[in-house]
């Protein structure tokens, strides 16, 4: 992590839409707009033929990609900005980037771009902005050839 | 698959019910926003179990970590705020079948979310913006904010939301 470089590429995170998840989040935000589960609303409405995902759900995906690059670190801020539809059977791809990195005495806070895109031809459907703060590494122990575990850090004769 | 359909049957007759028991959505025309502007959500709380969270996690197409996820933010400020997405619309004049949809959401979280700590969602109305579009037609661009906080008041979560609100309503003006 002390060695993040600025322009690094984060790992992608990859997944496919089902119907399933597109009700399962309509229930968990009560929200019974009917483009998430009716494709013949969202036909009627004219923006598609398939169930659109609820943008939260898309939010989620981020929230995992940076989750997964990131282990150790915590999001404080996240800007997303939706673009496209989401819709249910797409296979979304969240890609994204490291563009800045500050460094205090408490750790690291680093700035990252991020990309959803969908589809066979990666059309861009949320981009966003995210700060995650790391937790500076707890200086390793000079001298010895494996780290200490926790038992033994916690142990009373150290 | 037929499992999942059965589920967007009873949603949508849900969703047709309550419209059915609404009172009359407002005649957009004679909406003001500055009525609208600034309006208090009558707020509401909200907890995360672990469990919840493992059904978060999983209709997101992710493993549940270790942590809540922060999709709960989203959730809380959303459903639990004492509107909800379809009173919102009703705020606005306009219906929830017509097709409301996140546009922007800005979060900042100043504290991680934890397991089951009762969460106090607070939210009021930032603006309210007649726009037109190519694709949607006349429809409202609403912005609010929602916070969450810890018993005590100790403030965890904001989310600054923009919504677009279709007006079907309303002609070619």
């Amino acid at each position: 992590v002390n060695e993040l470089p600025v322009g690094a590429p984060l790992p992608r995170w990859c997944h496919r839409v089902t119907l399933a998840e597109s009700i399962r989040w309509s229930e968990a935000l009560c929200d019974p707009n009917p483009i998430h589960f009716d494709p013949h609303v969202v036909a009627r409405l004219g923006l598609g033929d398939r169930p659109i995902s609820p943008g939260p759900a898309s939010i989620a995906y981020l929230v995992n990609m940076l989750a997964s690059a990131f282990a150790r670190g915590e999001i404080t801020e996240l800007n997303a900005r939706m673009i496209g539809f989401v819709f249910v059977g797409d296979d979304v791809e969240v890609s994204g980037n490291v563009i800045a990195v500050e460094r205090s005495a408490e750790g690291i806070r680093a700035h990252c771009s991020l990309v959803l895109h969908v589809g066979p031809d990666r059309l861009p459907a949320v981009t966003a902005d995210a700060i995650v703060g790391i937790p500076e590494e707890p200086p390793r122990q000079c001298g010895t050839a494996n780290a200490l575990s926790v038992d033994d850090e916690a142990s009373p004769d150290g | 698959m037929n499992t999942e359909r059965l589920f967007a049957r009873s949603l949508i007759n849900r969703a047709t019910e309550w419209t059915m028991h609404l009172d009359a959505p407002a005649d957009p025309h004679d909406r003001n926003p500055a009525q609208i502007e600034g309006l208090e959500f009558p707020g509401g709380s909200f907890t995360i179990s672990r469990e919840s969270n493992d059904g978060l996690a999983e209709a997101s197409g992710g493993t549940a970590f270790a942590a809540p996820h922060l999709g709960f933010a989203l959730v809380g400020t959303l459903a639990r705020n004492g509107f909800g997405v379809e009173q919102l619309c009703r705020l606005c004049g306009a219906s929830v079948l017509d097709g409301p949809l996140l546009a922007e959401c800005r979060m900042t979280f100043r504290r991680p979310l934890r397991f089951d700590v009762e969460y106090r969602v607070c939210a009021k109305v930032v603006s309210v913006e007649r726009k037109k579009s190519r694709r949607l037609g006349a429809m409202d661009l609403l912005r609010f904010i929602a916070t969450l906080s810890e018993p005590g008041g100790v403030a965890v979560a904001e989310v600054l939301y923009s919504w677009v609100l279709p007006q079907r309503g309303v002609g070619s003006e």
